[in-house]
């Protein structure tokens, strides 16, 4: 018997992996094989899917913002200003202080 | 809701000791720190300023009262020399933007009318947050 005929060690640990019926992994090397068969296919019809399709234009679209909805964008806008406002407050910004910001804005313009 | 009212209401009328009228105020009140409601004063200057000419004898507010309110306020004349009022608020809700007026009318906005407020808002925002608070609408960043 040649040694390629004696279980080697590897053998010996995937049969010792395989699981019986109704235990929810079979790591049996034939059934590795053909768990790797069907990921190589499914790899294929992705590939054969995305045939043409500009990679960067998949990930635009990804990436995409999401439309707001008026009432959404209203809604925004509203938290923006109340932070905004907070901030100002807080900051104890006077009267003179903004006008004088307004006023050098405009003139820079 | 009674509390908006009230809020909308010491806006508009400006029956609080401490308030801005047009912002002629003293040199004194003008070194003060700023509170919320001289800020929304402010800002329905621009408000006011968005929906046309405002004729003669005729005063407007538009203002964003808090994160979910705008208000609308007219005041004129009517032929009787009498003073006549008219009050919209628009609340912002899930299902859209609910408008509010006197007579407990409800009417959630549609059509070209809800297109007109969304613009007016956007407006209001642009202008709002760079004349007045100096900031880049889109990022918050204050402007150069």
């Amino acid at each position: 018997m040649s040694e390629l005929n004696h279980p080697s060690s590897i053998d010996r640990a995937v049969n010792a992996t395989e699981f019986t019926s109704g235990d929810q992994l079979d790591l049996h090397a034939a059934n590795v094989e053909l768990s790797y068969e069907e990921l190589r296919q499914s790899e294929r019809l992705t590939d054969e899917a995305l045939n043409g399709v500009d990679t960067q234009q998949i990930i635009n679209e990804v990436q995409r913002p999401v439309e707001l909805l008026p009432h959404q964008r209203l809604g925004q806008i509203g938290l923006n200003l109340q932070s905004v406002r907070s901030h100002v407050v807080a900051s104890g910004v006077t009267l003179q202080q903004l006008t004088s910001i307004r006023s050098d804005a405009h003139h820079s313009r | 809701m009674a509390a908006v009212l009230k809020k909308a209401l010491q806006l508009l009328t400006g029956n609080d000791p401490d308030s801005l009228s047009n912002f002629k105020v003293s040199k004194k009140r003008a070194l003060k720190a700023l509170t919320e409601r001289e800020l929304i004063q402010l800002e329905s200057e621009i408000g006011a300023q968005l929906f046309g000419p405002i004729p003669k004898g005729h005063r407007r507010e538009f203002f964003n009262l808090d994160a979910n309110t705008w208000i609308w306020y007219e005041e004129s004349l009517d032929a009787s020399g009498k003073p006549k009022t008219s009050t919209t608020r628009y609340e912002v809700q899930d299902k859209g933007i609910l408008k509010v007026q006197e007579g407990a009318r409800y009417t959630f906005l549609e059509g070209q009318e809800l297109k007109n407020l969304t613009l007016a808002v956007q407006v209001y925002y642009e202008r709002v947050m760079r004349d007045i608070y100096h900031r880049d609408p889109h990022t918050g960043q204050k402007l150069v």
